[in-house]
């Protein structure tokens, strides 16, 4: 399971009096009583060249505001450089002459946006970039309680404001406050996004400037509903800051197609097709902000919206960008058939939901009449991923004669994508989980799989070192580097063979199963059977 | 995949039954239709060789693992019958005898081995509900052993024994309770004084330790004679103390299940043992045998 998240203690610094806040921009017009109602939600703190004010993965309740200086924000390891592979035998050269590959577990195109929270996005690639006045980081943690997403590193003597959350929700009140962090999201982040959707990015300078003037930025409270399926398009949209869940009702219930995070676009489809919305979005809510038990105000999704009008206006001109989007509706519209197809009206026992076997789309069952107990399936895993390790655990709960293994079931809910301070989760179009490698290994995603299928595994596993940059904070002694990556079973998606798991089984015991139609074909959803 | 070993197999007796007949003295080994059994032998033998070194490389496309298993098993046996229509069902000389021995040890040692895959699992799914992964189970077993001593030390505040010796009359009460069956119509041994906590300790020191330390005569190893021990343990234990017996008798369920499981996994990979080394001693042999036939034209 992933590692714990202490939350940082709030009480180094200098606390300041309303009076003082008063005289620093972001707080000018925000009411004096409101701050008073907090005395000691705001701190100046001064940090010197070097020093560390936070580190990835771990927990966060504040935000900072710049008010002087400048800071490195980075992700602190070198990822598609420099990766020590496994080492290859003999055996594996031989069989890549005749075309025999292990999976590469990187996927991802270089030069794909790396969100985090802050008023900059990071470069896949790069992964660093500089902070300076005026710029706020922390924002989700605050918030949201959200970990850390990225190492925040002074590059020169910095002042600093940090913020909780009471006083933050005041600021987001302020009209000046939201002034400035509209203007720096436009100068430092939207250009970015929106060249982040694939079908922006060809689009000349002169257009992309029109699209940047002609977009609103929006705010709605976490559990609010973005559109419902049917509703007729009238925008597209953009995630600023929080996170999006898309839904569509099926004849067999509601299905949770995604959860998009900071970077990700939807409601493209529904302006070029001109057609109703086909699935619902709704703003949600950190998972940890959700189970921390006080009652608390919702948090909220900053949105950008293109309007109808805007979209048709700019995207006229541009063929290829219209054929672009024409496929990407196709391809989704695909992906949402072939959710369509893996619900079939059952009745589940109570057995059957406690074990949430019915989440799985493709659940892997081991018959353990057949299992003869070789672990040929875990080995074939670990042999067929490059860096060796593992997506499978020969154990987990039985039903019936089955075995149910900790291996991702492809739900049908994927909550581990709730909540990722990175984005680095996401969901592929044949609808498998995929964990990208700029994992910060806090955890989250492990603790939301209820299934225990995500395993945090130590960078050195995957043959991995520190950039250059981490290690030389790390030598000061003040950083903690990143010591751990998530992964997931990724259902071998690029092999032929399909699931090398499935195809290493000498005893035709391991099967990947659509979970319901798998058990409804068995007559087994419907029986209250006990564990064996 | 069997029809095509079966028809093989006819179509090779019917080939050698003919030539037989033709020659008038049988066919011999060092005929064309001879060295053509024995040649098919031997690629059998390197194709069923062939699969340990497919499950080192288990994701690579060269036909699903399954296929590779059956094939192993009918064409394995087809060799059988390949060898035998190679030298006549005769033993011939010392290398071939050892031929022989080898090749039939192989494959009853690989029938057996099919056979315990059949129903070894079935025992394993049904005998052991806790079954855990092979390469957990020493640890699992540890960690039961320092379970029971925490639970024990919870219980009583140490897991020493405080009175001296361990034949009291307590044990031996516990031990008659145990192994002694209960008296027509009596329901419950008379509950004798409880003496706890000393009792639970005492019942540390002298059914669980040894228990938990793979003792072979350990009492706690029979499920009948455990359930009796507890029963008898509860009746001179405080109700307060129940519950951490209830957890003890619970983990020494656990353990004897791991022990079952670790014994009917010994029995499914016993056959191995066999099986392997021998079959590369065999591929080695054959080898040699085709080499030496081939080029001194005779036994070597």
């Amino acid at each position: 399971m992933g590692k714990s998240m202490p939350l940082a203690t709030f009480s180094e610094g200098q606390l300041m009096t309303p009076g003082e806040l008063r005289q620093i921009d972001i707080f000018s017009d925000v009411d004096e009583k409101a701050l008073l109602k907090y005395p000691g939600a705001v701190r100046k703190r001064k940090f010197a060249a070097g020093d560390v004010i936070c580190r990835e993965g771990e927990g966060g309740t504040s935000a900072f505001y710049i008010v002087s200086g400048s800071a490195r924000v980075f992700i602190g390891r070198r990822l598609d450089a420099g990766r020590q592979r496994r080492r290859k035998g003999l055996i594996a050269r031989v069989g890549e002459m005749f075309g025999q590959r292990r999976l590469d577990r990187v996927s991802h195109a270089p030069g794909k946006l790396v969100p985090i929270d802050a008023t900059v996005d990071l470069k896949y690639g790069d992964l660093a970039a500089t902070l300076t006045p005026g710029d706020v980081f922390g924002e989700m943690s605050c918030l949201n309680l959200a970990p850390r997403s990225a190492t925040v590193v002074a590059e020169s003597q910095c002042e600093m404001i940090e913020v909780l959350r009471n006083v933050y929700e005041v600021l987001q009140r302020s009209k000046t406050f939201k002034a400035l962090m509209d203007q720096k999201y436009r100068e430092r982040a939207l250009d970015n996004h929106l060249r982040n959707v694939p079908v922006f990015e060809s689009l000349d300078p002169v257009a992309l400037a029109e699209l940047k003037t002609a977009c609103e930025l929006i705010s709605v409270e976490a559990g609010a509903v973005i559109f419902n399926e049917g509703d007729p398009p009238d925008a597209m949209y953009i995630i600023r800051v929080g996170q999006v869940r898309v839904s569509k009702h099926f004849p067999g219930g509601e299905r949770q197609l995604a959860y998009l995070t900071r970077g990700d676009h939807f409601g493209e489809t529904g302006l070029l097709r001109n057609a109703p919305r086909n699935a619902t979005c709704t703003a949600v809510d950190h998972p940890i902000a959700e189970a921390g038990g006080r009652k608390r105000r919702p948090a909220r999704v900053e949105l950008v919206r293109l309007s109808s009008e805007t979209f048709e206006r700019v995207i006229r001109g541009y063929p290829d960008v219209i054929r672009r989007l024409e496929e990407a509706a196709e391809k989704r519209v695909l992906s949402q058939v072939r959710a369509a197809l893996t619900i079939l009206p059952s009745v589940p026992s109570k057995h059957v939901e406690d074990l949430g076997l019915l989440q799985g789309q493709n659940l892997m069952l081991i018959d353990l009449e057949k299992c003869t107990r070789c672990d040929q399936c875990a080995k074939a895993c670990s042999e067929a991923h490059d860096d060796g390790i593992s997506r499978l655990i020969r154990e987990g709960p039985r039903y019936d004669r089955f075995l149910v293994p900790s291996s991702c079931r492809m739900c049908m809910d994927p909550v581990c994508m709730i909540g990722c301070p990175v984005g680095s989760i996401r969901r592929t179009e044949d609808l498998n989980i995929f964990i990208e490698d700029w994992c910060v290994g806090c955890g989250v995603c492990a603790k939301q799989c209820p299934y225990n299928s995500i395993q945090l595994h130590p960078l050195e596993a995957f043959g991995e070192e520190a950039t250059t940059e981490a290690k030389r904070v790390a030598e000061t002694g003040e950083v903690v580097e990143v010591t751990e990556r998530a992964v997931v079973c990724d259902q071998c998606s690029s092999l032929p063979t399909g699931p090398a798991c499935v195809y290493a089984c000498p005893h035709d015991a391991a099967v990947r199963v659509n979970a319901r139609q798998f058990l409804h074909g068995a007559g087994l959803a419907g029986d209250d059977r006990s564990a064996l | 995949m069997i029809r095509a070993v079966l028809i093989l197999g006819v179509g090779a007796t019917l080939l050698y039954l003919w030539d037989g007949a033709e020659r008038g003295h049988g066919s011999r080994g060092g005929t064309a239709l001879g060295l053509t059994f024995g040649g098919g032998a031997l690629a059998i033998m390197l194709f069923c060789a062939a699969l340990s070194l497919k499950r080192r490389v288990p994701h690579w496309r060269i036909g699903r693992a399954q296929a590779w298993l059956r094939g192993h098993v009918w064409f394995g046996l087809l060799s059988v019958l390949l060898v035998g229509l190679h030298s006549a069902f005769l033993a011939g000389g010392a290398l071939t005898f050892t031929l022989w021995l080898l090749l039939l040890t192989v494959t009853i040692s690989g029938l057996l081995g099919v056979l315990l895959q059949q129903f070894i699992p079935r025992l394993l799914l049904h005998a052991v509900p806790g079954e855990t992964l092979a390469q957990q189970l020493d640890r699992q077993l540890t960690n039961l052993r320092k379970l029971a001593e925490q639970i024990v030390t919870e219980a009583t505040g140490t897991v020493e024994p405080t009175g001296v010796g361990h034949t009291t009359t307590m044990v031996r009460e516990l031990a008659a309770a145990a192994y002694a069956p209960p008296a027509a119509g009596e329901v419950n041994p008379p509950a004798p004084t409880p003496v706890a906590p000393e009792a639970l300790r005492r019942f540390h020191h002298d059914y669980l330790v040894p228990f938990f330390r793979g003792t072979s005569a350990a009492p706690l190893l029979s499920r009948r004679r455990s359930d009796s021990l507890f029963a008898a343990l509860r009746t001179m234990t405080s109700p307060e103390q129940h519950p951490f017996i209830d957890e003890l008798a619970t983990l020494c369920e656990r353990r004897r299940q791991l022990l079952r499981q670790r014994r009917l996994m010994r029995i499914l990979f016993a056959w191995l043992i066999v099986h392997v080394p021998l079959s590369w001693g065999l591929l080695a042999l054959s080898i040699l045998h085709a080499v030496s036939a081939l080029r001194y034209g005779g036994d070597a």
